[in-house]
Order: structure tokens, then sequence, then C-alpha cells
């Protein structure tokens, strides 16, 4: 390709290419080529290796240091850009926020996903066929290197990624001379004249080879460059034949680079007067803030960076403070000190004879960088420096202005981020290109509105724009590695809109976006696999299946894993977008494959994924889909008839519990593959078979399952973490067939199993403490409960803490699902013994709360025979609620609460009672968690034991809950609420009156709690109280209340008005109400209104009796001058419509319509909305054929206004009753204004039919 | 139709999906096509209860059958083809609804 992965090819292993993509070479003085296909005739003087082996050497290093190297044309010995990760770290080490921080997805993605980089390199390389023949080549290759490698005189080590590239030279180039390129790393020193001149001129490579820093040789333009430096002609002599000695022996053709330089440097003496040495070493910084710099016309917004790959975040991070400090301790140049010093009094010195500069191109590279711009402290103009010395331009061009930009975006989409650069002077194509790249920018960064008309213009203008151009851009934006999931999601969605604009004209394009698709399907992030899944499914619909099946073809047998992997998945997604039964025949033909056993293994791995994405709709065609996969059980590459296995699990588990008869073809390979293999293979058999069995019959199934059991005891004590999962499941898959007998099970599983799975180590791990519950779990439902409580009853005592808690998972289980009846004296003293001391040794930190689920549930089952354990565990918990330990102390309370129903009903009635006053006095609790616990145990309590025989006595217990309604701890209040509300409503009289109202003022602020719970409970609370101490003492404090300024406390307290109005008959509340209206306070007046319309809604149809009696109140404010009277009123008219609808008062509701109706022309969204409400309210009340009569007579209005909101409220009337309108249309016969109509006559709209009925 | 009153955004989305049913009306309806609906309406009513079909044919003397035939034919254009002058109707209507506006 280009020459910069030439050049990182030379420097491979010991230093890294740096920089951006554009900046390879100078645009000025070597004339700009364009985008970088055209620019192919510089290297291949120089490399006698081809291009495509040049990337894929390039990619080596690029892999090397997770960098792309088409951007880093800079490059920089090794140890100093470790120290910049270092530096980078160390920054990054302390940051608080870091786990907020988005990430991005390059930094998740392990390294198996890392893999998709490599597949775009080679994604490029051509089409089809092309890579077809490139495949055939490679695999020979492989072949010939496995076979012969040792032999090969050159000693070439054969590294897979070599034998890549070697192979594809031999693509192109002839095959003979193909090893020799290779043998050796190309050296620097290598290189032709023209790369060095242009390097040098260029502000290109910084090269500094680790054998010059170790020399310390006099390099001649050493000194600073403030200083007066001679032109000096460098000792080439000397230095030659040192550089040369190493080249000369293997390769004639190169030259020193300093043969070079004497031309350079007298270039270089000009005006600009920096050689490259006098560059900052500081490699980091070069590549964000030297193009602004050397002022040759920023190179990064010259050429479109299509790589893009910037550096990893950190290290542009570090990058970017490492400018910053730069800019800041740059030594001062003479100029500066003649401005800051006075001229008298102040020599200037010469430097002594000794004085040698630094010499040492080590020392020197780390030496303080030189500005080109001399300047003292200069107040940085308003976004100056800064920003553009970080490649920021300081002003987005006006279409851009107003989008959030990330760091990244500025190189990314840097050429259309200069304001100068205007779109007049360029061709076409580049303008088409910058208008993609600004609506892709303001997808990826714009308000949601500014997105979505960028998105909808993308969309639209797709097929103007054309796919070429499209994707150009896309995908290497998606594959870069700053790249955030949202920006992922944003532009995935683009390509998927604009996917079914192009159709069919992006099937050129398909290989290039499956190789940036593919991987998003074995992604961690399910919505990431969810996507891609989605664009996959929507290329192949508009591709079309032999295009799909062209362009991936070439991938099945491909040498990467990671390739034929995604492929795979991809071909099921194909498959499911495009129905199974047009990919049988490819597939058939895939997994009968002769050529290389890679096709066969992908041709498998198809069918597996298409069972897993498809499930049961794999039904129809499983006979066909079994038949192409079977020939793979006997294969004689291990992997095919592993996958081939695995397949088979997959299609059974997909199909269950149907489809038998289509793996009857299976069955008999697979049982003597059980008996043939041995370690993965055999899992894998295991494994279907494990999903096979419970497809059968249960007679086949018993028969099955005890011929596989003697393999899978065997298998038992097998050491691998995977055959033990898949034993575990095949063990329960097996037990839970209806066909296989318990006293088999019993007999000759259980044992074994024991011993071999309930052991310590099994807990360690959390997928086989998960199977060995389960499988336990399926065993005590075959089994009976009892046998396998009994097993494992002892090991409660164990001394290991996961173990333990494996063994009460399981025993909580299995008591939940099965009961305790099987449990004799003995096992049930045992069992709760065992938990008392689990219970009692969990760890104090880690513990969910399994001890205490298990040991309330046992407790719960035991029932009646737990009577003799309770003294024993009131006793523990009692002990533990002393516990220091917060935890420890709320399960013991949570404890309580569990097993107080058990109690009762043991008749432990005074335990009862006696646990009610030790709560009592833990009531001063101050961790809230526990407190609401110890609420909640109080609770159970007092509702199992009533009110009567509470202890301590509920006048002692209540003053001490009041303060605790205070506590703003949700659990706190939910739980103090319920007990309170509970003695209310039980036995409110045993508390003063007095101490009711005070807790009716606590509830009032709990009225507005965010949880629905506490609110619910708050307003049954308040109105058992009202209920028990009279309205009337109640109402006045609220009505009060209804004056005070706060908006959510008057709400709260209409809200209680009406919970009194319920709970007390609305009598009681009524007149108190209206007498308040008359107070001539707008707050007031508002505040009734609000409770009238509250009340209303919550009374309902009580309000029958009292319409007469509020009607005037209503009519009042509805003629009110105040909006929100009106407002108020409306609802209020509303909801007493809806409650007396049907009790006859229909004259009332009437004359309020009359009052409501002249409101409907407001405009204020509020005032409106209510008043449309009353309409509809009075709809219901007085049906629709009334309202019609309101309605007609403005449906024809001549002002436009008046007519839209007729029709808006005739609509809701229609959508409410369309029929119930028919009897109440009215003659239209006299109400044409188009009577002169003569073709009709006059009757024309009326309704004939009618006449008939009068 | 809403837009250019102040409507909460609830109310106007209710009324955006009530305009998508047929038989709806907004101001710009003009009497024909409100009285086809009301027409189309009346019809599918007798249509759907017998007893009204029961009381037609016995008051016009013709069987169930002819009298559900007849309504049926009725349902394309029970008011015959809309007014040709409907446009200048219109045209007026705003006019006139536009003055009275001006005075007001």
């Amino acid at each position: 390709m280009s020459k910069q992965p030439a050049r990182s090819d030379a420097v491979a292993s010991e230093r890294v290419a740096f920089g951006t993509g554009a900046s390879g070479y100078d645009a000025d003085l070597y004339d700009d080529l364009g985008p970088k296909s055209q620019r192919q005739g510089y290297v291949t003087s120089i490399d006698p290796v081809t291009n495509s082996a040049d990337d894929q050497d390039a990619l080596q290093v690029a892999q090397q240091h997770a960098i792309d190297p088409r951007s880093f044309p800079i490059t920089a010995p090794r140890h100093l850009i470790d120290e910049a990760e270092a530096a980078a770290a160390v920054l990054h080490t302390d940051d608080p926020f870091k786990p907020y921080v988005p990430k991005t997805i390059a930094e998740q993605e392990n390294s198996y996903l890392a893999g998709r980089r490599k597949r775009l390199q080679t994604a490029e390389k051509g089409e089809a066929a092309e890579r077809m023949k490139q495949r055939i080549c490679e695999r020979e290759e492989a072949q010939r290197i496995q076979s012969g490698a040792s032999a090969d005189d050159k000693g070439n080590t054969a590294n897979p990624s070599q034998s890549t590239h070697v192979s594809s030279a031999l693509n192109s180039s002839s095959a003979t001379e193909l090893p020799k390129p290779r043998q050796k790393r190309r050296r620097r020193w290598d290189v032709t004249p023209e790369i060095v001149a242009e390097e040098v001129q260029g502000q290109a490579p910084f090269v500094a080879p680790e054998s010059m820093m170790d020399l310390a040789v006099p390099v001649e333009d050493s000194l600073p460059p403030s200083a007066e430096r001679p032109p000096t002609v460098p000792a080439v002599p000397v230095r030659t034949s040192r550089w040369d000695a190493p080249a000369s022996a293997t390769q004639p053709l190169s030259r020193s680079r300093w043969d070079a330089t004497p031309a350079s440097m007298s270039t270089t003496q000009g005006p600009a007067k920096r050689s490259r040495w006098d560059r900052t070493p500081n490699v980091q910084s070069a590549s964000i803030f030297q193009t602004p710099m050397t002022k040759t016309g920023s190179a990064i917004l010259d050429t479109p960076m299509l790589g893009n790959g910037s550096l990893a975040p950190e290290l542009l991070h570090a990058s970017r403070w490492q400018a910053d400090i730069d800019i800041r301790n740059k030594p001062f140049t003479d100029e500066e000190l003649d401005r800051m010093l006075p001229s008298d009094g102040y020599t200037i010195l010469e430097a002594p004879e000794s004085y040698k500069p630094i010499q040492t191109p080590a020392r020197k590279l780390l030496a303080t960088p030189v500005m080109s711009e001399p300047s003292v402290y200069v107040m940085p103009a308003e976004g100056g420096m800064s920003r553009e010395g970080l490649g920021i331009p300081a002003e987005m061009p006006e279409a851009l202005r107003g989008l959030d930009m990330k760091p990244e975006d500025y190189t990314n989409f840097a050429s259309i981020l200069d304001k100068n650069a205007g779109d007049d002077d360029i061709p076409e194509e580049q303008r088409v290109e910058r208008r993609i790249m600004r609506l892709l920018l303001k997808i990826k960064n714009g308000a949601p509105s500014v997105r979505k008309v960028a998105m909808r213009q993308i969309s639209e203008k797709a097929r103007d724009f054309g796919p070429a151009r499209l994707f150009n851009q896309i995908l290497p934006l998606l594959m870069s590695p700053t790249l955030e999931h949202q920006e992922r999601h944003l532009y995935v969605k683009v390509i998927d809109r604009i996917l079914y604009k192009l159709d069919n004209l992006v099937r050129p394009h398909v290989h290039k976006i499956l190789v940036v698709i593919e991987p998003m399907l074995i992604d961690d992030d399910y919505y990431a696999r969810v996507e891609g899944r989605e664009i996959i499914s929507n290329l192949a619909k508009a591709a079309g299946l032999p295009t799909m099946i062209s362009t991936m073809r070439p991938d099945i047998d491909h040498q990467d894993e990671f390739v034929r992997n995604t492929t795979a998945r991809a071909f099921a997604v194909v498959t499911s977008a495009l129905g199974i039964p047009s990919m049988l025949k490819f597939l058939k033909a895939v997994c009968r494959s002769k050529k290389t056993w890679e096709a066969r293994h992908t041709g498998t791995k198809v069918v597996q994924q298409i069972a897993i994405l498809m499930g049961v709709a794999v039904l129809p065609h499983l006979r066909e889909l079994v038949e192409i996969i079977e020939i793979g059980l006997t294969d004689e590459q291990g992997k095919v008839r592993l996958i081939t296995a695995f397949a088979l699990a997959a299609l059974a588990e997909a199909s269950a519990p149907y489809g038998i008869e289509s793996f009857d073809s299976v069955l008999k390979p697979l049982w003597q593959g059980i008996r043939l293999h041995k370690g993965k293979t055999l899992g894998a058999f295991l494994k279907a078979i494990g999903f096979i069995i419970p497809l059968m019959d249960p007679e086949y199934a018993n028969y099955y399952a005890r011929e596989v059991t003697t393999i899978l005891i065997r298998e038992f004590r097998s050491p691998e973490e995977e055959m033990k999962v898949i034993v575990l499941k095949v063990v329960m898959q097996c037990v839970s067939c209806s066909g296989v007998e318990p006293k088999y099970v019993r007999e000759e599983i259980v044992p074994e199993y024991f011993r071999c799975f309930w052991i310590r180590r099994m807990a360690l791990d959390r997928r086989n403490f998960r199977a060995v519950v389960d499988t336990t779990l399926q065993i005590a439902i075959k089994i009976g409960g009892g046998d396998v409580i009994a097993r494992l009853t002892d090991d409660l005592k164990d001394e290991s803490d996961p173990y333990r808690r494996m063994v009460v998972e399981t025993i909580e289980k299995v008591t939940e699902k099965l009961g305790l009846s099987d449990v004799d004296k003995g096992l049930e003293s045992r069992l709760i013994d065992g938990l008392l001391y689990a219970f009692q040794a969990q760890g104090h930190s880690n513990e969910s709360g399994g001890v205490l689920r298990a040991l309330s549930i046992v407790v719960e089952r035991l029932g009646i025979r737990a009577k003799s354990y309770l003294e024993q565990i009131i006793g523990i918990v009692k002990w533990r609620l002393n516990n220091p330990s917060t935890r420890i102390r709320e399960h013991a309370a949570d404890l309580i609460s569990r097993i107080a129903a058990v109690m009762k009903a043991c008749d432990e009635e005074p335990l009862m009672a006696h646990m009610g006053t030790v709560l009592f006095e833990y009531l001063g609790e101050e961790f809230p968690d526990v407190l609401g616990s110890i609420l909640r145990a109080m609770k159970a309590i007092v509702e199992e034991i009533g009110i009567d025989q509470m202890q301590p006595p509920v006048n002692e217990l209540l003053p001490r809950l009041t303060p605790i309604l205070k506590n703003r701890h949700e659990k706190v209040q939910e739980n103090c609420i319920l007990v309170v509300g509970r003695i209310a409503s039980k036995g409110a009289h045993f508390v003063s009156a007095k101490e009711w109202m005070r807790i009716c003022f606590e509830l009032l602020e709990l009225l507005k709690a965010p949880r629905k719970a506490i609110r619910k409970s708050a307003v049954s609370t308040f109105g058992f109280i009202a209920k028990a101490i009279g309205p009337s003492n109640v109402l006045t404090t609220l009505l009060n209340n209804l004056k005070v300024q706060e908006r959510t406390q008057r709400v709260c307290t209409t809200v209680a008005i009406a919970i009194v109005a319920e709970t007390c008959e609305p009598y009681t509340v009524l007149p108190s109400l209206m007498n308040e209206y008359r107070i001539p306070e707008l707050h007031v007046q508002n505040g009734i209104l609000k409770s009238l319309s509250f009340l209303f809604e919550y009374i309902r149809h009580m309000a029958g009796d009292y319409i007469y009696a509020v009607t005037p109140i209503l009519e009042d404010a509805l003629i009110d001058r105040d909006l929100v009277h009106r407002q108020t009123a409306c609802s209020a008219v509303g909801h007493l419509a809806l409650g007396v609808r049907g009790l006859g008062a229909e004259d009332a509701l009437t004359h309020l319509l009359n009052h409501v109706w002249p409101n409907i022309f407001e405009t204020s969204p509020h005032v409106i909305n209510a008043v449309m409400f009353a309409i509809q309210g009075l709809t219901a009340a007085l049906g629709p054929g009334l309202m019609l009569l309101y309605v007609l007579q403005g449906l024809f209005h001549p002002a436009r206004k008046v007519r839209e909101v007729y029709w808006r409220i005739y609509n809701r009337l229609y959508i409410y009753a369309q029929e119930g309108l028919v009897p109440f249309y009215p003659s239209m016969r006299c109400a044409l204004l188009e009577e002169d109509d003569d073709e009709y006559g006059p009757e024309r709209y009326e309704r004939s039919e009618l006449l008939n009925i009068i | 139709m809403t837009s250019n009153t102040p409507q909460s955004g609830v109310s106007a989305q209710l009324e955006h999906l009530q305009a998508r049913y047929v038989g709806t009306g907004h101001p710009g309806t003009t009497q024909h096509e409100w009285a086809t609906n009301q027409h189309r309406d009346s019809i599918a009513s007798y249509l759907a209860h017998p007893w009204m079909l029961e009381y037609f044919s016995v008051a016009e003397g013709a069987s169930v059958g002819r009298i559900k035939h007849n309504l049926l034919e009725k349902m394309h254009r029970p008011c015959g083809e809309p007014p040709q002058r409907q446009n200048i109707l219109k045209r007026k209507i705003d006019e006139i609804s536009k003055s009275s506006a001006a005075q007001e």
C-alpha cells in the first residue's frame, strides 16, 4: 500500500509507529498525491516484497502495540513509548471517576474480539474469487510449512502470521524469490536515499535506532537550535562504514541514510533553521501538536483519514497533557531574555570552552523541545494556543456549531472542521465525502432533533451518495479504537437505514460490511449482538442469498479461527433471514467438503448457530439438518466431531420435546462415540445424548439413560471443569426423564454422585455451584426430598463457608419444592440443629440471607412440628439481636417476622409476647435497615397475636412509634406506618386522642412519600384515625392547613380531607368545607375546590345525596373571574358527574353543564383540559344526545376558531358514542347552504328511513 | 387543526388519534361530508339491529332481505355526489369567517 507500512515494517520489533496517517510526508514538498491508493508508486521500487506482505508485517507491529500502523508514521524507540504509556497509566491510576467514564468498546473487548481489527486489513484485499485463491495458497503454504519447516535452510521462523503473508506474496509475485526478502528484518539503513530525504524533510518518522544511542557518536547538528550553527558537512566517511557494515553484507542495494543527508541538510538550513533533530523527541505530543506548528498547512486536515486509528485514549490524554507541559517548559530564547532582562548591567557570556552541548542522541532525545514560536508568556487568546495546539480548530464551521465534540472527533472529522476549508474549490467527489462526514458527525454528536434530520437526510440521499462513499466513511469509524457503545449504536442505525435505501446496490460492499459487523455477533454486550444480527439480516435481504454465499464462502475455510467463528454466526443470521430451505443445499455441500476440515467444521457450526438462533423454528427442517451434519460424527478431524456433537445438542435442545425421530440416524454413532472417545469429544457426545434423551419415549429413555449412566459414573471423577458441568447437566436430564425409575437412581447414581460432587471444591466455582444445586434438586424430585436432606444435613456443619452455602441452598430449594413430610423426628432435629449452626456460623460480611431463607422455610414447612425447637431458635435470635454486626441483627429480626405465623400455630403466645417486649427494647436501633426489620417483626407479632394480647401494651408502644415516623428511610417508614395502621384499625381506643392527633400530623408528611406502598398505608391509616377520634378535630386542623403557603402540603391536606370524608361520611366534612369557602382568600377557596374535586373522586356515588347542596358553590366557582377557580371547579364537576351518573341528578348536572360550557374557548392548557374533562364526565352522566345538541350549535359556525373547538368536542363525543348519536342527528332539511343545487332536492340529506318510525 | 391552539401533549395526541377515525371531523368538514357520515352511521346501526330491519320491512311492505339490500346499496354515496360548488362555498365560508374574525 503506501510507504508507511513499509517503514514500520523495517523497524518492526523495536519501535512502533506513531502519529497520524496523513503526515507521512510533506505535502508541500512532494506534490499532494491524493488518497492513498494513488500513492502506491512510492514503495515498489524500494521494497522487494509485495505490498500485501508489507501490510501483514505492519499489521504485526500494529497488533503488538494495538495501534493502527497506517496512522503513525512517526516512530520512536520502544522504551519511550513504554515510558509514555507508563506515564499515562500513572496519570490515570487515581482517577476517581474512572468507573463512571463510559468505556470505549476497544477497552472492553478481550484479545479474541480484538481480532476483528486484523480482519479489517485483509478485507480490502479484493474480490471473492481472489480471496478464494489466496486461501488455497495459504493452505498449501501451511501444509508445506508443517511438513518441512524444519528443513528450511534459511532458518526462517515460520510463525503462522508470517506464513500468511508469505503465501499472499506467492500469490502475486514469483514463488521462487519468496522466502528471501523476509529472512532478515529490513533495517532502516536499507532504505533508499529518496525515502531518507523525504523523511528528513517531511515531518515524518523520527527514527532513532537503539544502536545509535549506545554509540554516543557526535552528531554534527546537535547544537541547540537557538545557537548559531555553521552549516557543517557531516563527516560521512567516518560513519558510513560503520552503518554500512551490516547492511552491505546482505543487501547490495542498501545505502546508508547518511549518503543522502548533505542534500537534505542544505534544505533544512533554510529559513526554517530546523533540522529534524531539533524536533521534539516527545513523540506523544508530536502526533498532535506538530501539525499546526509546522505551518505547512495542516497536514492532518489535508487527507481524510480512513484509518483514523488514533491513539489509545490514555495515550491521547497523556500526550495532550505532555503538550501542555512542554509549552510551559520550553527554554527562553535570546529575544525573550532580552525583553525580560534590562540591557545594562548584564553581559552575555560566551559559553566556556569546556562546554560541550549534549551529544548523546539518547539524552538529546530527552532534552527539552523547542517551539517554533519564540515568545515569553503571552496571555493566550481565547481558545488560542492550547486548543490550536491540540489540533482543535478555534472556531467550528457554521453548520456544525453547537455540537458536543469529543477530542478524538477532531482527528476523525478533521477535514470538515476547518473553518476556512470552503466547499467551493474542491472537486465534486470530495465535496460529497465531506457532506457525508458532516452528516455522520451530526448523527453522532448532535442533539436528538439535529440527529433526526441528519439521519433522514443521509437515508434519503443514500442512493445519490452511492454505497462506496458511504461505507468508506462509516466502516472505518466503526473500527475506531475510541468507539463507544452509543456511537456504535448510532452508526449501526445509519447502516441499517441506508441498507434499506441502497438495496441491491450494496452488493459490491457486502464483504466490507460483514468484516466490520460480524465481530459484533460475538460481542459481550447483548445489544451489540442484536444490532449485528439485525444489520446482517437486512444486508442479506438487500443483497440476496447468492451474493451473501459467494461473499462469505471464502471465509468458511479461513485459517483464522476468529474469522470462521464469526462467519458461521453470520451464516446463521442469513439463514434466519432468508429461510432454512434455501440454505440446505449449500450447507450440505460445505459439510461434505473434501478439501479442508475447516470448511466442514464451519458448516457444522452454522447448523449449531442456526439451532441456537432460531429455536423451535428448526423443527420443520430437523431431519435435513441432522442428515447434513451426521457425517461429521465420524470425521477424521477431532474438532469436526466435537462441533458436530455440539450442533446435535443444540438441535435437540431447540426442538425439545419433539423431533426424536429425526435423531434416529445419529443415535448409533453417538453411542459408539461415547465408548470410543475420551476428553473433550466425549464431553460433547455426552452433551448431545443428554439433550436427546429427554425427547425419547419413557421406555427408550430409561434404556438409554441406563446405558449412558455407566459412562457418566466413570466420568464423575473427571478432573476437567468442562466435563463436570456437562456430566451434571446430563445427569439432570437423565434423572428428570419420566421413564427412569427412582429405585435405579437411588441405588446406581446417587451414592457415586454424592461422593464425587458434594465436595468442597465444587462450591468454589459459581458455575459448578449452580449445576450441583440444580442437579441435586432434580434428583430429590425423583427420589424424594428426605433422602437427599438426610445425606446433606451433616454437611451443614462443614467448616468451609462456600460449601455450607451450597448445602443450605440445596436444602432450601428441596424443602420449598417437596416439603418435609418424609423427614423423621431424628433427621428433623439434626436438620434444625445444622441450620442453626449454619445460621450462627455464617460470615459477617458477604451474607445474602441464604441461611435465613432456608431456616425460615424449613420452620414454615415443619409447622406445628417446629414447636420443640422454637425456644432454641428464639434464644439464638435474642442473642444475635445483641450482635455488633448490623447485618446479623437485621437477619435475626427478619427471622422473627418470618416465623411469627408458625409460632402462633404452635400456641406459643407467651413466647411471642416476650419477643414483643424484647423487640420493643430495640426500637432505639440506629441503623435504618435493622430498625426496619425490627418494625417488620413487630408488625408480624402484632398481626398474629392480636392487639389485645400485645406486649408491651399498645398505649406504651405507640408513643415510641410516633417519633420513628419522622425517619426518612423508606424501609423504616413503610414498616412503621404498617404497625401504626394496624393499631389504628384494631385498637385505636387504647390510645388517647391527643396522641392520634400528633400522629395525624406526621402522616400528612407521609402522604407525599415517593413510594406508593407508603402513601397507600398512610392514607388508610389516616382514615382509621379519623374514624377513631371523630372528624371534627382532625378537620379543623386540616382546614387550617389549607392556608399554608407550601403547595405540596396543601395538596396532601386536600387528599386527607377526602379520606376523612370517605371514612366518616361526607356530611361531617362538607358543611365545614362550604363554610370555609366563604373566606375571601384565593388560596383557601382553591384549596376547598381542590378538596371537593378529590372528595368527589374519592367518595364516588356517595356524592349523589349532596349534589344539590354543593351545586351553588360550584356554580359560584364556575363564574369566578379567577381562571384557577374555574379550572378546579370543572374538574370537581367532572368527578361529581362521573360519581352520580345514573342516580337521577340530571337536572343539577345540566345546570352545571350550562356553567361549564362557556369555558370551552379557554386557551390555557390546564383549564381547557379540565373543561374537556368536565364535558366528558357530563357526557357520561347526561348521555351523548344532550351533548350533541350543545355541539351542533357551533359545528358550522362562520368563525373557524369556533368551529375548531366545536369539532374537537364533537370528535370526542363521536369516539365516545358513535352509535349513540344516531337517534339524535338533526333533520338536515333546512340546514343547507347549498339549497340551489338542482340535481338533488332539498330532501337530499334527509334520513328518509326515519319517516317510517314516526 | 390542533397546531395553532395551545394544547397539552396528551390531549393533542388524543386528538391526533381521534382524527384517524373515519367519521370524525375538522373545521374544514363540509355539510355534505358530515351528512354522509351520519347516514352511514345510521345505516350501519339499522343493519346491526335486526328488529330495526323488521320494523322497516313492515312499514315499507318489503322483505327484510330487500330492506337490507337497499340499505347496503345506500352505503355508497347515501347523499349523492358531493356538490360541485363545494370549493366555492368553502371559500365563501372562509371569507366570511375571516371577515368576522377581523371584526372581532
